[in-house]
């Protein structure tokens, strides 16, 4: 059972700020042609509330699971289905989670940190260690790529 | 039967007059949460029809009030766990038709299973997920919901022309016909505008009305493709349901003459500016005053 302050965080949504920046940041992922089979996202409003400014970008289903709002395990990768898949989600898990996918060892997370509203693009098979980081963007270069 | 629905309220102990403006002036989708989470339990227990039909009205009802709220994510959680209900639903519906008894047996079979492929579901942890992001979801003002009827109403406007009724018209019998699949959409878009009315605490009888008489015309077919079915020997049988389905459809039709204007009102009733358009207003014209200094 999830203690009182992990509920609180739950249910914080995106500043008026942060949203309209996030907004501008998916305008600049259809920009760059990203496009999705499946969008997984975190219960978490403010993970909701991301997902749902992708959701043109998404050819598919989206689907929520709670398997976003922990440490990354072998069962979120079981439950990643599709060739080209978004997963939306919270810091440090997603830091781990490329981090593991990429090197192997989610402890190797310092070397793969996320500002608020980066996307990371991960190329290869959805196994440990066996995925190449093909881009980090920051939120900053997706708003500008949202103006060209 | 079907559960009462509360009209958009103001919190239940408001500590101050602004917070009872504030409270009445959105939507909050809490208590149809806690009905889909009790619902979900009781057809986790003991799966009696009637569960499961509330189950699938919380779910569609909760999926019209993400739109009005403007989230795109949560749907397809929602419609996940609508196929499964759906898929016990339907089998209800026709065993409540009292087909003939070698019908009614295979029925039943089928629906145990789909009964428990549902409650298989509702222990997933997809179900919990989606309860969890459904519970932090915060109330929505009434403008938006407002904004977003009038297009859930121009939906239900351009789904509802004549070649649809002039189609059933020419007396669908399948329930692969390209009619039927129209006039089913047009339900599920009708309904959609009931569910928003109720969201909105708005007058949505004739509304509930045509729904209903699209419902009754949608199993009708259904019941009619089982009548036909090889368990289903009874000739008698089938033609009762030929006659009720006719008689269905002429009500329909008159429902929809009836309810067309209502909708039409709905479209063209004005639009409420949000706090976020109406500062996107503000920045257009600041922009546009700045060119021509």
């Amino acid at each position: 059972m999830p203690g009182s302050e992990t509920l609180l965080d739950a249910a914080r949504p995106l500043t008026d700020e942060g949203a309209e920046r996030w907004q501008r940041a998916a305008r600049g992922l259809d920009k760059l042609e990203l496009r999705f089979e499946r969008l997984y996202h975190s219960p978490w409003l403010r993970a909701v509330q991301t997902a749902s400014a992708l959701h043109g970008l998404v050819d598919g289903e989206t689907h929520v699971t709670e398997l976003l709002a922990c440490a990354p395990s072998p069962k979120l990768l079981s439950t990643l289905k599709g060739q080209r898949v978004a997963v939306v989600g919270h810091e440090p898990w997603l830091s781990e989670l490329t981090a593991w996918l990429v090197t192997g060892n989610p402890e190797h997370a310092r070397g793969f940190t996320f500002k608020k509203g980066s996307v990371a693009v991960l190329e290869g098979t959805l196994k440990p260690g066996q995925m190449a980081l093909s881009s980090l963007l920051p939120p900053k270069v997706l708003r500008q790529a949202a103006k060209g | 039967m079907t559960e009462g629905w509360p009209a958009a309220r103001a919190s239940a102990s408001p500590k101050s007059k602004v917070q009872s403006e504030r409270a009445s002036s959105e939507v909050a989708a809490d208590e149809c949460v806690a009905r889909l989470v009790r619902h979900g339990q009781a057809v986790s227990a003991n799966g009696e029809p009637e569960d499961v039909h509330q189950l699938r009205v919380c779910a569609a009802r909760l999926r019209v009030w993400l739109r009005l709220a403007g989230i795109t994510t949560l749907h397809d959680d929602l419609g996940w766990l609508r196929t499964a209900a759906a898929s016990v639903r339907d089998l209800d519906v026709q065993l409540e038709a009292a087909p003939p008894r070698a019908l009614t047996q295979r029925l039943a079979r089928q629906r145990s299973t789909a009964l428990a492929e549902l409650q298989r579901c509702l222990t997933l942890e997809r179900y919990s997920a989606l309860i969890s992001a459904l519970r932090a979801l915060p109330p929505v003002s009434i403008a938006r919901a407002t904004n977003q009827l009038h297009a859930l109403a121009a939906r239900s406007l351009s789904l509802g022309q004549q070649r649809t009724w002039r189609a059933m018209a020419e007396g669908p019998t399948s329930a692969q016909s390209e009619s039927v699949h129209a006039l089913h959409r047009l339900r599920r878009s009708v309904r959609r505008v009931r569910y928003a009315l109720n969201w909105l605490g708005l007058d949505a009888r004739d509304i509930t009305d045509l729904q209903e008489a699209l419902g009754d015309v949608c199993n009708g077919v259904l019941h009619l493709s089982q009548a036909a079915s090889p368990a289903a020997t009874n000739k008698a049988f089938r033609l009762r349901q030929q006659q009720e389905l006719l008689a269905k459809a002429s009500s329909a039709l008159l429902c929809w003459k009836h309810t067309k204007p209502i909708l039409e009102k709905l479209v063209h009733a004005p639009v409420h500016h949000t706090p976020r358009t109406r500062r996107a207003r503000q920045r257009d014209a600041a922009r546009r005053g700045a060119t021509t200094h």
